[in-house]
């Protein structure tokens, strides 16, 4: 057994090369994964993809917001949430996995060209290196708000933007739908110009929340791209001293005007906000007081597509009626 | 006596047919369907003529076979065997019927490394075997503080010692784990975290396969030629004098070849319970505590138990996969309550 392992270790000479026609070759950087670290990596395309392994909903989103659906093999980790809209499409396509993320031997058995996930996917727990699916001739996108908040600067409303001309690059995209990507910018370009002249410390603090536990709360950090969203809406974000497990002490303490909740398919904001406005204690917070809350759904604030920033331009809109009173 | 080695042999001859069996026969097990003809043409080509796989109809094929399935088969067998090995070894070794390899604190060591890597980014420096190499360093470090800690006294003392220093050792890096989780904010990485040291074979590759299997079959070896000191050792030191052994340098000598090989191990798969623990005792319920039949059995019993549980972990639910630590304790527990309850049980001299 010795001499076995150790004779097959030895080599792995089967894998598969690239094509080598490199006419209309374009070269896209994209990031590593959880398993790598942090590196940002340049791929060279040598031909469209034609079968995309789509990752979460925030790949999907993107992928038909360029209208690329007839290239998606399969999807998966996606939940179609029926009070979301736009996700009665994600029931056209193959889910490879049901339950958390696919398997390697699932991912290679659909033999797809292109993998569009968050970072985790690529992560020892599941996929494992972005290596080993390049020797094999499947290229990789990750998504640029999923790195590991220890190797990013933040994640930014902004990288929408980058994954969206990243991903018409790879798509050898043209046309029209170039224009969309722009017009996406204006809208978050317009909003960063709305913002109240006023300094920071007088605008509308928020925190966000994902989930209510009696006396405790989760609450997300300055690293997650909750904290940009708040920005760009014109509020203040307060999830660097609320992020993490903690007790309701410390909402009470940072009193926000408004709480962002994460609205969850199996955790929905309606319930964590009941739990909030029940709470004794919480009676003292503004926004518990004032009954605002702002729900944001979890495909719009974790890896960000279209809907993020549709979600950023209500929360604008709901401050702006806060601070109206 | 001579019967009784007959009939170990056959015993021995036997489970050895079936570990084999069951490696082949797993090969074809899994999501994506593969003929045994495909089989035979990827193992020839591997082993061969390497020509062939590039001539094969279906080259996903070979990479199914030859990246995946093969080398998490041959690490199952390494794990299985290396952790039955590791509790036969360290029940003998501590007179416990509770101890398991993980009393010396390399789960919790393994776990704690694995999480720095993971969520800090500690051990960044060895690239995409951070994670195992935190892992193992972490699982040898807490283990050589409960040996320090342990053998700075002598006699039976120390071993009442070892499993005080380990239970210590494992609640502080338990709670420094926890401490790593609670703090972090990126709810991603708690999540690999998480998933990791649930333990799977998933994550195996060939480069991952040397050390372990050296580690394993060395100290298989070794331990091959210990009967007489480890069947002495379960009537207590005082008797195991007696008998012309060298007690105390036996314990420490076998106690760093089991936290080594199961450290391995462990570095590479992440935790495994039960399989230590239980795989023993089901065979000293089956053919009794001496170690000549109750060492080789249990190693080759560890193998062919995790080898099926591999089988069921990744092919339970479609497409995905459940870490293998679940499946262990969920299929054995079970089993290893029934014999408890309708078989006579004895153990070491009691």
């Amino acid at each position: 057994m010795l001499i076995t392992v150790l004779f097959m270790g030895c080599g792995n000479e089967w894998k598969a090369q690239a094509p080598a026609s490199a006419s209309s070759s374009v070269t896209v950087d994209t990031f590593d994964g959880y398993a790598g670290q942090g590196r940002i990596i340049s791929q060279t395309f040598y031909e469209v993809p034609k079968r995309v392994l789509a990752v979460s909903e925030s790949s999907i989103d993107n992928m038909l917001f360029l209208e690329l659906q007839d290239h998606i093999a399969a999807v998966s980790s996606c939940t179609a949430d029926e009070r979301w809209p736009g996700t009665d499409k994600y029931r056209l396509f193959y889910k490879l996995a049901d339950y958390g993320y696919p398997s390697k031997e699932a991912v290679l058995g659909l033999q797809p060209d292109l993998i569009v996930s968050w970072g985790s996917l690529f992560g020892d727990s599941a996929l494992g290196s972005v290596t080993y699916w390049h020797t094999k001739g499947i290229h990789t996108y990750v998504l640029s708000n999923t790195m590991p908040a220890k190797y990013s600067n933040g994640r930014k409303v902004e990288n929408i933007i980058r994954d969206l001309r990243a991903l018409a690059q790879i798509f050898r995209i043209q046309d029209e739908r170039l224009q969309k990507i722009d017009a996406l910018q204006q809208r978050i370009d317009k909003l960063k110009q709305k913002a109240p002249a006023e300094p920071a410390e007088k605008r509308p603090s928020v925190v966000t929340i994902q989930y209510v536990y009696g006396n405790e709360f989760y609450g997300r950090g300055n690293m997650d791209m909750t904290t940009d969203i708040i920005a760009v809406a014109g509020g203040r974000s307060l999830d660097a001293d609320i992020g993490g497990k903690k007790s309701v002490e410390y909402l009470i303490k940072q009193n926000p005007d408004v709480i962002m909740v994460v609205d969850m398919p199996r955790r929905p904001a309606e319930a964590k906000i009941r739990t909030m406005r029940a709470h004794p204690l919480l009676q003292r917070v503004t926004a518990v007081k004032h009954n605002q809350f702002f729900k944001i759904p979890y495909r719009a604030f974790y890896g960000g597509s279209v809907y993020t920033i549709e979600e950023t331009e209500r929360l604008h809109e709901y401050l702006k009626q806060c601070i109206r009173g | 006596m001579k019967t009784g080695y007959c009939k170990l042999g056959l015993y021995l001859l036997l489970l050895t047919a079936f570990l084999l069996c069951s490696v082949v026969h797993s090969l074809s097990i899994g999501v994506v369907d593969i003929s045994w003809k495909e089989i035979v043409q990827v193992l020839y080509g591997f082993l061969i003529d390497k020509n062939m796989l590039v001539t094969l109809e279906n080259p996903v094929a070979a990479d199914i076979i030859l990246d995946l399935r093969l080398p998490r088969i041959l690490m199952a067998v390494i794990a299985g065997g290396a952790l039955a090995l590791g509790g036969v070894v360290m029940q003998a070794v501590i007179r416990n019927p509770l101890a398991d390899p993980y009393i010396l604190g390399v789960s919790s060591g393994a776990a704690l490394g694995a999480t720095a890597s993971i969520i800090l980014g500690a051990f960044s420096i060895f690239g995409v075997y951070g994670v195992s190499a935190g892992a193992f360093i972490g699982a040898l470090a807490v283990t050589f503080t409960v040996f320090a800690l342990t053998f700075s006294v002598s006699g039976s003392q120390s071993i009442t010692k070892l499993i005080l220093a380990g239970t210590a050792l494992n609640a502080i890096c338990g709670s420094c784990t926890s401490m790593i989780v609670y703090l972090a904010k990126d709810v991603e990485g708690i999540r690999d975290a998480s998933f990791w040291i649930m333990g799977s074979m998933g994550r195996t590759t060939w480069e991952m396969l040397p050390l372990g299997c050296i580690l394993f079959c060395a100290t298989s070896l070794f331990f091959a030629t210990q009967f007489r000191s480890l069947n002495a050792s379960l009537l207590g030191d005082e008797a195991a004098v007696t008998l012309g052994i060298d007690v105390a340098g036996k314990r420490k000598l076998y106690l760093v070849l089991v936290a080594l090989m199961v450290s391995s191990v462990v570095a590479s798969v992440g935790i495994i319970g039960f399989v230590g623990l239980v795989v023993p005792h089901i065979v000293r319920l089956l053919l009794g505590s001496d170690h000549t039949r109750l060492l080789p059995v249990s190693v080759l019993l560890g193998a062919i138990y995790l080898v099926w549980c591999d089988v069921f972990a990744r092919t339970a639910l479609m497409n995905a996969e459940i870490p293998i630590g679940i499946v262990t304790s969920l299929i054995g527990g079970p089993f290893f309550l029934y014999l408890m309850m309708f078989r006579k049980y004895g153990y070491g001299d009691r």
